[in-house]
């Protein structure tokens, strides 16, 4: 029996992988100069505020470079992404005795009213209730509709299933839709 | 209303049979599309909206890491000193600092400001705080480089940086009498012909690591 296209599917990741290692072991520097916008703009998803999104980063850089044999040549991004949010959750940890808790909310019925929602908001509107969400929906926004990141690198990113990135970001858009559309009802609009 | 998940569909995560499903509903539906518009529209707004917030790019690259290898300064080693025989010392002798490409992790201010020294463009100082406040380590960008101290279980950074850093918020004192700045957990000041800008957990801490920065800067 030959080689299976899986084994030759998965053989290929692992030279991909290897390669890309290899390629961002070789100029670590300019690999990360080039994530800094993402990773700026992740970090003040989740700290909210430029300072603190800045000590954010500048953690980050530093533990990327510690640590950066542990790259496993896959996702870069996703990498960064993950030492990022760990550092912002161990800033948490020393800050709060609070645990931190993962709670999938239950999947209500959506009620398909996107095109009122879309024309009537601005950006200033949609970034302020994108930062009212709870940190795990404002996070998955971030990262696919923003940074575009595929379900795979997400997954990658936050140490989720497939299936949760999907799950999680239908909910975190839903609940961003429904705060909007509350907004909208509130200060009224015009068609 | 249908049973499509449009966002998978714009995501593209539908499988093919439910994809096919999807494309004839549009086909058939004006409120479908009408819906999968809307969406469309509103990631795209959604999308440019946070794409548009500042990026403070000059800060952040000088947050990178250098590449650059420190190199020894042979001239201070002394200029009789065999090459070969010093890689025998620095391999066969147990050496106190852990040395990286960019940071070297030492509790002695002046092991780490020496060995930094051929990298900067200004005379760097071996800032101690004393007390229970040890050196961790330093790192450094190609223009400025940072002292990492432990103070109260957290880690303060102390930037130097050669002028002009412009340093902001409401006004300070720091224990030596000079003047800073201060925004949120950041200290900035002037001393020395140097900018030192001090970051850490807490505020009142970052002040008084800028205090005691200040006071070592002024033995020195």
């Amino acid at each position: 029996m030959g080689t299976t296209f899986w084994a030759m599917y998965y053989e290929g990741r692992r030279e991909d992988a290897s390669a890309t290692r290899d390629k961002v072991m070789r100029d670590f520097e300019a690999q990360l100069r080039l994530e800094l916008p993402t990773l700026f703009r992740v970090a003040k998803r989740l700290a909210r505020s430029s300072e603190e999104a800045e000590d954010l980063v500048g953690q980050t850089l530093l533990s990327a470079y510690k640590s950066k044999h542990t790259f496993d040549g896959l996702y870069f991004r996703s990498w960064l992404i993950r030492i990022l949010r760990n550092e912002f959750n161990s800033v948490l940890r020393k800050e709060s005795s609070r645990p931190a808790l993962v709670l999938e909310e239950p999947e209500g019925i959506v009620e398909p009213f996107w095109d009122e929602v879309s024309w009537r908001v601005d950006a200033e509107t949609i970034l302020r209730e994108l930062d009212n969400l709870t940190e795990e929906h404002r996070l998955i926004i971030q990262l696919c509709d923003v940074e575009e990141l595929s379900y795979e690198e997400a997954s990658s990113a936050l140490d989720i299933p497939l299936g949760t990135v999907r799950s999680r970001l239908f909910r975190a858009r839903a609940r961003l839709r429904e705060n909007l559309a509350g907004k909208i009802a509130v200060e009224g609009g015009t068609r | 209303m249908t049973q499509i998940d449009w966002q998978a569909y714009l995501d593209g995560s539908l499988t093919p049979e439910e994809r096919t499903r999807a494309e004839q509903i549009l086909a058939e539906s004006e409120d479908a599309r009408r819906e999968v518009d809307g969406l469309k529209s509103f990631l795209s707004t959604l999308r440019e909206a946070a794409l548009n917030e500042r990026v403070p790019m000059d800060r952040l690259e000088a947050l990178i890491p250098a590449a650059t290898k420190p190199r020894w300064n042979w001239r201070l080693a002394g200029v009789g000193l065999a090459a070969a025989a010093t890689i025998a010392l620095f391999l066969l002798i147990p050496r106190g600092p852990n040395v990286h490409d960019d940071l070297i992790e030492t509790s002695d201010p002046v092991v780490a400001a020496n060995w930094v020294q051929p990298l900067m463009p200004f005379k760097v100082p071996p800032i101690r705080l004393g007390g229970d406040r040890p050196l961790v380590l330093l790192h450094h960008t190609r223009t400025s480089c940072c002292f990492d101290f432990r103070v109260k279980g957290s880690i303060y950074h102390v930037n130097v940086f050669s002028p002009p850093v412009r340093t902001e918020g409401k006004e300070v004192t720091l224990s030596t009498g000079i003047s800073a700045r201060q925004k949120g957990r950041r200290v900035g000041w002037s001393q020395n012909d140097l900018v030192f800008v001090v970051a850490g957990q807490n505020p009142e801490t970052s002040l008084e690591v800028a205090s005691a920065a200040s006071e070592s800067l002024q033995k020195y």
